[in-house]
């Protein structure tokens, strides 16, 4: 299994059943280099990783994000993603993940 | 987390950097939104990893990672030596770091209520009730919501820097829409943005969006039936103070950017019509226009301890009786330029965003008039205030600016509410036609919590510390 679904699984593990959840995890690199007035002034790469929760809670819908993978992380992003669902309205089109 | 900083650190100059710094960042963010009486949106962030900086010869090298344990921190810091190497192929000028005192130092702002800790469920009560009540009052379509950010920054360098702060910002906003036939008119409250500062949830308790809500939804709808703005090529134009902060952001703050003067940023976000050799003799504005950059304001948006270089917070003159004589710079930009010390200017959108010359808090020193002696003072004019809309071309030169809502003024009285009021001119033109001065009991610390810049984009977090101003022989009503 990859790192990025050994996340996924983690997160949804945290979930209680009867909530809906949908796991993004997101890993690359970016890399940008800048020239002005005939020198590089502008040379940058960065190793980036988002973690990317979205619940549903009876038509309730929420979302959080989170760059940190640690156990108290990945239980914070699924309390913070709940926390928020408890405040929508519910959407009568909600389909369903 | 200096632990790691320190790691990236070594690494970076172990690899064969001359100077190093990292710094971890751990950022939180909350935002929420109402519109029309109901939650529309929720979001909680948190981002937190270590971006490191090397310089090698003349060229920079950064490198950013979210993993925070010691064999990535070292290899962040390696790869940024790596890519400082590369930068230093294509060698610019001798780039060299102006001097700064070492500090080990902790920093916080002062924060009375943890805007964290406030329930969810009693800030999303706040966004319904006044959504509500500008419905109730005439609004077609009312908005409001709030910012939080909780910010923790450990600060390492290869001189001895050893910096931990903690920036708590917040604050909110509101706005009601009022459509007519052919066209819609919108209040905002306090400010087109909100407004915003480095303090607690007791911010935006004083704000009291609950207390004018009616009040910005009844202006709305009053604005459709208000006569238009008149043209006049020349007028004498009061600005009430939060147009003033854009008014200074715009045409003063990027302006005097030194990044942008040196064209560093030519690519991107534009360029300055200063030139460095009148720096110290160019006239900016009337003798009234006194302009500081001071990151020590308490609760003002652009203030901190050190900026992300480890230069301690202090103020800048910018403009002083109205000559040029200062700019917002780091320790490369201020040592390319032969200025003795940074500006402490140099702030990064998170850990994986390379430090750049950013605004602080930049702004008017008050004077000593209130809005009523203005007015007083004005035979034939034209009051404004709260932005709408903001234009300006890419060396900070010629804007034009619409505000939300305007007033005649006539003899010395303020006369009928108009629409749609719109300025435009020429920066130094502009400036050296302030004749009064707000005094300082109207001095408001308006914070932006939207300036964008840079490559990847960058959002900053400036303030601008503004009063009312008047201008003399101002073109107002710029149509097409």
């Amino acid at each position: 299994m990859s790192q990025q679904m050994d996340v996924c699984e983690r997160v949804l593990a945290r979930v209680d059943d009867g909530v809906e959840a949908e796991v993004t995890v997101t890993t690359g690199t970016e890399a940008l280099t800048r020239f002005a007035t005939g020198f590089i002034h502008q040379n940058v790469a960065d190793e980036a990783r988002q973690v990317h929760l979205r619940v549903a809670v009876d038509g309730r819908v929420a979302e959080a994000t989170t760059t940190q993978v640690s156990d108290d992380a990945l239980a914070s992003l699924v309390r913070s993603a709940l926390d928020a669902a408890a405040l929508q309205p519910v959407d009568p089109a909600w389909p369903g993940l | 987390m200096f632990e790691y900083a320190e790691a990236a650190v070594e690494a970076a100059i172990a690899a064969g950097a001359r100077y190093a710094d990292a710094r971890v960042m751990d950022r939180r963010h909350e935002s929420m939104a109402a519109r029309n009486g109901e939650i529309e949106g929720l979001t909680q962030e948190q981002s937190v990893g270590i971006g490191v900086r090397a310089l090698i010869g003349s060229g920079w090298g950064f490198a950013s990672t979210a993993d925070l344990d010691a064999d990535s921190t070292r290899r962040a810091g390696a790869e940024a030596a790596a890519i400082a190497r590369a930068s230093a192929s294509v060698p610019g000028a001798d780039l060299e770091l102006t001097p700064v005192e070492v500090r080990q130092d902790s920093w916080a702002n002062e924060v009375r209520e943890d805007p964290l800790k406030v329930p969810l469920a009693e800030k999303g009560d706040m966004l319904v009730t006044v959504t509500r009540t500008m419905k109730d009052h005439g609004a077609d379509t009312a908005n409001a919501g709030y910012d939080i950010w909780d910010t923790s920054k450990w600060l390492v360098s290869s001189e001895g820097h050893r910096i931990d702060q903690n920036i708590v910002e917040c604050g909110a906003h509101m706005d009601a829409t009022a459509n007519g036939e052919t066209e819609t008119q919108r209040r905002s409250y306090p400010g087109i943005r909100g407004q915003y500062g480095t303090r607690g949830w007791e911010l935006v308790r004083e704000l009291d969006l609950p207390g004018n809500a009616a009040r910005i939804a009844e202006e709305a709808r009053a604005l459709l039936t208000a006569p238009e703005c008149p043209s006049h090529d020349a007028i004498d134009l009061i600005i009430g103070s939060e147009q003033m902060a854009l008014q200074i952001h715009e045409s003063v703050g990027h302006a005097v950017e030194l990044d942008r003067i040196l064209g560093w940023e030519a690519a991107f976000a534009g360029t300055s019509w200063l030139n460095l050799a009148q720096l110290g003799s160019l006239r900016f504005g009337s003798d009234l226009m006194n302009v500081t950059a001071d990151a020590t304001l308490p609760g003002a948006l652009g203030s901190f301890g050190y900026d992300d270089e480890g230069t301690p917070a202090h103020p800048v003159d910018i403009v002083k009786n109205g000559i040029w004589v200062g700019t917002l710079s780091g320790r490369d930009s201020a040592a390319l330029a032969g200025i003795r010390e940074s500006g402490g200017a140099v702030r990064g959108d998170g850990y994986n965003r390379l430090p750049m010359v950013r605004m602080t808090n930049v702004g008017l020193l008050p004077g000593t008039s209130s809005v009523e002696e203005m007015i007083a003072a004005t035979d034939d004019g034209i009051l404004v205030d709260t932005n709408r809309s903001w234009s300006i071309d890419d060396k900070r030169l010629n804007f034009q600016f619409g505000c939300e809502i305007g007033w005649e003024i006539t003899n010395g009285k303020r006369g009928r509410m108009i629409r749609n009021p719109t300025y435009t001119g020429i920066g130094p033109t502009f400036w050296q036609s302030l004749d009064m001065l707000g005094n300082e009991s109207e001095w408001t610390f308006w914070g932006t919590p939207n300036c964008g810049k840079g490559q990847p984009g960058q959002i900053g977090h400036t303030g601008h510390p503004s009063v009312p101003c008047r201008f003399h022989g101002v073109r107002v009503g710029v149509r097409g």
